[in-house]
């Protein structure tokens, strides 16, 4: 009688409310060619995604607050390599896929850095020669069910920004590549630390647009020229 | 400064009352190639189930609550056939689609009735020819986006048994098959209504496992309609 034996009305599940930040499903028993018939029917969109990991399929429909996120935290990239000088690639939603490890992803947003070049310079990325995003987020408000980083450590991503609604993380690949450290900066974009990213993210969701990202280029370029005189300063 | 993550933090995360609800997603632009290969990865299973209309594909995992309560239904089903000796095959949440309406469904539970002479005997049933289940049970329906009983108008589902967590709806195709007409009596066994149905789904024996008594209740109540009618 334990478990389903409940004495609440059955019917009050109706009025939960629905998930926020996405709808997540897992399916399981998924083959690699079903996988990619699903691609196939989707390659135009980035919505919904999908992330394949030998059989486990997750299917990811953002609602506007995991996009608003997405959002904000690529364009604060976009700004800080702009600022740093850096050149930087958003590829956005791309699949990104390796059959004969029969793991593939989609991310919300990643960036190409210091592989830039392999990003403008293709048309085509084919992770058994090229190498993958150097960083990927990933908002993840509900909880996915399908742990994507071993996907991302395996395919060889070095940092993954992933915020869950309450603080952004910065993890970055293990040498040994089986898994993630969780660390304070960014090594990609090193002038910006986990805590900035939860503070900027938070006032890029409330603060109108073009407010925010001058407030961010004048805070930007305050830390470029400070640490240029930290560095000026020492021998 | 590098802290690592333990990583039961970032794999088991505690269960959410997502957990308990109805997982259900809606993919559009999916080929019917695409809904075949995923049916036949599933092969046999019954959760998830998958429905298929025009491009649109449906995936849900029904809840435990909802299971339950489809169990209930189907099991009031086959009290009543047997109680009062009508032929009947139970195919579950068989898949039925139609490569020519591009059009599928796996319901919660499925009845062939008034039909079953055109199915009876057969192992493999065949949508192209053999008609859908007569009577399909339909447990969670609230936050459905796609339009399952349009679907099963098309395709021909004589009789809908919704629970809409409020109570049990009789729908009956209507005569020119555009739709459904809610009805107080089932077309499939009419000693039934949904008055009956709603009421017998929210008796507390039921989730308190009293589910012999349950079913011998309407058991006994069948057998007394027979009684007094004849």
């Amino acid at each position: 009688m334990a478990g389903i034996a409940q004495r609440a009305p059955i019917h009050e599940q109706a009025t939960t409310p629905a998930p926020s930040g996405e709808h997540r499903f897992v399916l399981s028993g998924v083959s690699w060619k079903t996988y990619e018939a699903l691609l196939a029917d989707h390659q135009d969109r980035s919505a919904p995604r999908f992330a394949y990991d030998r059989g486990l399929l997750e299917i990811m429909s953002p609602l506007p607050i995991h996009e608003r996120r997405n959002w904000s935290l690529a364009l604060l990239v976009t700004l800080v390599a702009e600022e740093m000088g850096v050149d930087a690639e958003n590829l956005g939603s791309t699949t990104f896929r390796r059959e004969d490890l029969e793991h593939g992803f989609e991310p919300d947003s990643c960036f190409y850095v210091r592989h830039v070049s392999v990003a403008r310079a293709k048309d085509q990325i084919d992770l058994r020669f090229d190498p993958p995003p150097d960083l990927v987020i990933e908002i993840d408000l509900t909880h996915s069910s399908l742990d994507k980083l071993p996907l991302y450590a395996r395919l060889g991503v070095p940092e993954v920004w992933r915020d869950d609604g309450t603080r952004t993380r910065i993890l970055v690949r293990r040498p040994t590549g089986d898994g993630y450290d969780d660390v304070g900066f960014s090594p990609a974009f090193p002038v910006v630390s986990a805590d900035d990213l939860g503070r900027w993210l938070g006032e890029g969701l409330t603060r109108p647009r073009s407010a925010w990202m001058a407030a961010l280029r004048a805070w930007l370029r305050e830390r470029l020229d400070a640490g240029e005189a930290t560095r000026a300063m020492s021998p | 400064m590098a802290a690592t993550i333990p990583r039961s933090a970032l794999r088991g995360r505690p269960k959410t009352d997502a957990d308990d609800r109805t997982q259900r997603i809606v993919l559009d632009g999916v080929s019917w190639a695409t809904y075949e290969a995923l049916l036949a990865d599933h092969g046999d299973r019954s959760v998830p189930r998958f429905a298929y209309d025009r491009g649109v594909l449906e995936i849900v995992r029904p809840t435990a609550t909802h299971e339950e309560r489809a169990d209930a239904l189907a099991a009031i089903v086959g009290v009543v056939a047997e109680e009062r000796g009508i032929p009947h095959r139970s195919v579950r949440s068989m898949t039925y689609r139609r490569a020519t309406e591009r059009r599928g469904f796996e319901a919660d539970a499925s009845f062939y009735i008034q039909t079953l002479d055109r199915v009876r005997g057969k192992r493999q049933i065949d949508p192209e020819s053999d008609p859908p289940p007569d009577l399909v049970i339909e447990t969670d329906v609230t936050h459905s986006s796609l339009d399952k009983l349009d679907l099963y108008a098309r395709l021909g589902v004589l009789e809908v048994w919704r629970d809409d967590a409020e109570r049990i709806h009789i729908l009956v195709l209507r005569p020119d098959g555009e739709g459904y007409d809610d009805i107080a009596a089932s077309a499939a066994l009419p000693i039934l209504t949904a008055a009956r149905l709603t009421g017998w789904l929210g008796d507390e024996s039921l989730v308190l496992g009293e589910r012999h008594r349950w079913l011998k209740q309407i058991r006994d109540w069948v057998r007394a309609q027979a009684d007094t009618s004849g």
